[in-house]
């Protein structure tokens, strides 16, 4: 018998607010984060994004810590510590001395990264800021969220691009499954605009410069966004002796690989992630409820998702609600999946269903119910968030109500 | 400026106490400048001198004055300016 883990403290920053009351009231209004990027587009041809805007890392970190923090620990530890303290527990405490944190993360610290290039191959210096390493590896989030929480059990990152906060919630589950720990601290978190990095996406040609419109006719790219997803999974049995509330159960994960092209999904690799979901959660498709989709906006994606869900779903597929928050908080890299895992606990907690935003008119190859604009109120029983990262990596998450 | 002045200075910065509190018996430890930390000011410092304090040195500092020393001596040996 696996042990069932809940989940039972959420937290958020992106640009839909600093708090996750902040994000649940815009995704439950509809209201997008994405705007006009202006000097943080550094001159590229990228002009919106899912900025977090009026972030003061001063606020949050003392003079001490913040020459070690590049924004994406900063995130990755605000958000780290809402999810805490949302499960009513304490950093520190003695069931921190156990607990494992686990942190996804598709870019790592570019900030710092790029700061030191700049210095060497434009300035010309010679020297890197002494810094430089511990504050830029991919793996700081996860140590400063340990240091900064307390977090004495095992500690790691995963990267697997757009997916990375999926997989490291998989993870996390996996090793309460397997009564290796009884808490986790599992999300992700990304900080993506910098200069390098949206030259990168530039010339990759997949960014709009209108807005994120998942499953639109007109649709024409993904928006870029930034911020850290985190949740507290907790084994049933560890939240039920302390008496904490669990917003919602994470019944099972299905991770597959497409093995194929290292950009365009596959419908087969996507519909394999969402049947291994299932089946590991024990669900019957006609029980599912809300998709929290991918839905990137990109021309590739959306279809793909769309037939994916159609191959697996068969007839049930009309009768679900299909949305992406991408469309509110963009598509904030390594941390999208785990905001998009807490709008779908959060859907399921408050029994509102959140809208995909911006849409106009949807695709002929996009015919499912897609939620448009204005959330809907519906309890929601089982939900699955899906993630498909570059490199055909995919994860499907299946969450079920308490 | 003599080296001591700029070593102080720039210790009492990184160490956020006043450089009155700072001399060269101050022991590095006491006022929280850890071995990053040191490293952060030792980066300074080579700017500061265009100097190169060489990474066997950097074990062996443990006060203010073991810095000043290492840097006067580093000076030395680069030459007038």
């Amino acid at each position: 018998m696996t042990r069932r883990v809940v989940v039972t403290g959420v937290g958020t920053i992106s640009a839909l607010g600093h708090t996750t009351a902040a994000f649940r009231d815009a995704l439950a209004a509809g209201r997008s984060g994405i705007g006009p990027l202006g000097a943080d587009a550094h001159g590229t041809r990228i002009g919106v994004g899912a900025v977090v805007r009026d972030f003061d890392p001063a606020q949050h970190f003392s003079d001490d810590d913040l020459p070690l923090l590049d924004r994406f620990s900063q995130f990755a530890v605000v958000a780290g510590r809402e999810a805490l303290k949302s499960a009513g527990l304490e950093p520190r405490s003695e069931a921190m001395l156990h607990a494992a944190a686990i942190i996804g993360t598709g870019c790592g610290g570019k900030q710092t990264d790029e700061e030191t290039y700049a210095r060497l191959y434009k300035e010309q210096k010679e020297r890197a800021h002494a810094l430089t390493i511990p504050k830029g590896m991919p793996s700081a989030a996860a140590s400063m969220v340990s240091m900064h929480l307390g977090i004495k059990g095992p500690v790691f990152s995963v990267t697997s691009a757009c997916a990375s906060g999926a997989h490291a919630a998989a993870q996390g589950m996996l090793l309460i499954q397997s009564g290796l720990v009884d808490v986790a601290l599992v999300g992700g978190t990304d900080a993506p605009f910098t200069h390098g990095l949206l030259r990168a996406w530039e010339a990759l040609r997949v960014v709009s410069n209108d807005t994120c419109r998942p499953f639109c006719k007109d649709r024409s790219g993904m928006v870029l966004g930034e911020g850290a997803g985190m949740l507290v999974l907790e084994s049933a049995d560890h939240a039920l002796a302390r008496k904490a509330r669990p917003l919602a159960e994470l019944a099972g994960c299905g991770m597959s690989s497409d093995a194929g092209h290292i950009t365009r999904p596959s419908v087969e690799g996507i519909a394999r992630a969402i049947a291994k979901a299932l089946a590991h959660a024990g669900i019957e498709l006609g029980n599912v409820d809300y998709v929290n989709a991918h839905g990137t906006g990109t021309p590739a994606n959306d279809p793909a998702e769309t037939a994916a869900l159609h191959q697996v779903f068969g007839e049930h597929a009309s009768r679900l609600a299909v949305s992406s928050t991408k469309s509110m908080h963009g598509h904030a890299l390594g941390a999208s999946s785990a905001l998009e895992l807490v709008a779908t606990v959060l859907a399921i907690r408050d029994g509102v269903i959140p809208p995909t935003a911006n849409f106009t008119e949807a695709d002929s190859e996009c015919d499912l119910d897609y939620v448009p604009n204005s959330a809907r109120r519906r309890d929601v029983g089982i939900a699955l968030s899906n993630s498909f990262a570059f490199g055909g990596l995919n994860v499907v998450l299946a969450v079920r109500s308490v | 400026m003599t080296t001591e002045t700029t070593v102080i200075e720039l210790i009492a910065r990184e160490a956020k106490r006043p450089p009155e509190e700072i001399n060269a018996d101050t022991s590095l430890d006491a006022i929280g400048i850890d071995s990053l930390k040191a490293i952060v000011i030792l980066a300074e410092l080579e700017d500061a001198f265009g100097i190169e304090v060489p990474n066997e040195m950097v074990a062996s500092i443990k006060k203010v004055g073991d810095i000043v020393g290492k840097i006067d001596e580093l000076r030395l040996k680069k030459g007038p300016a």
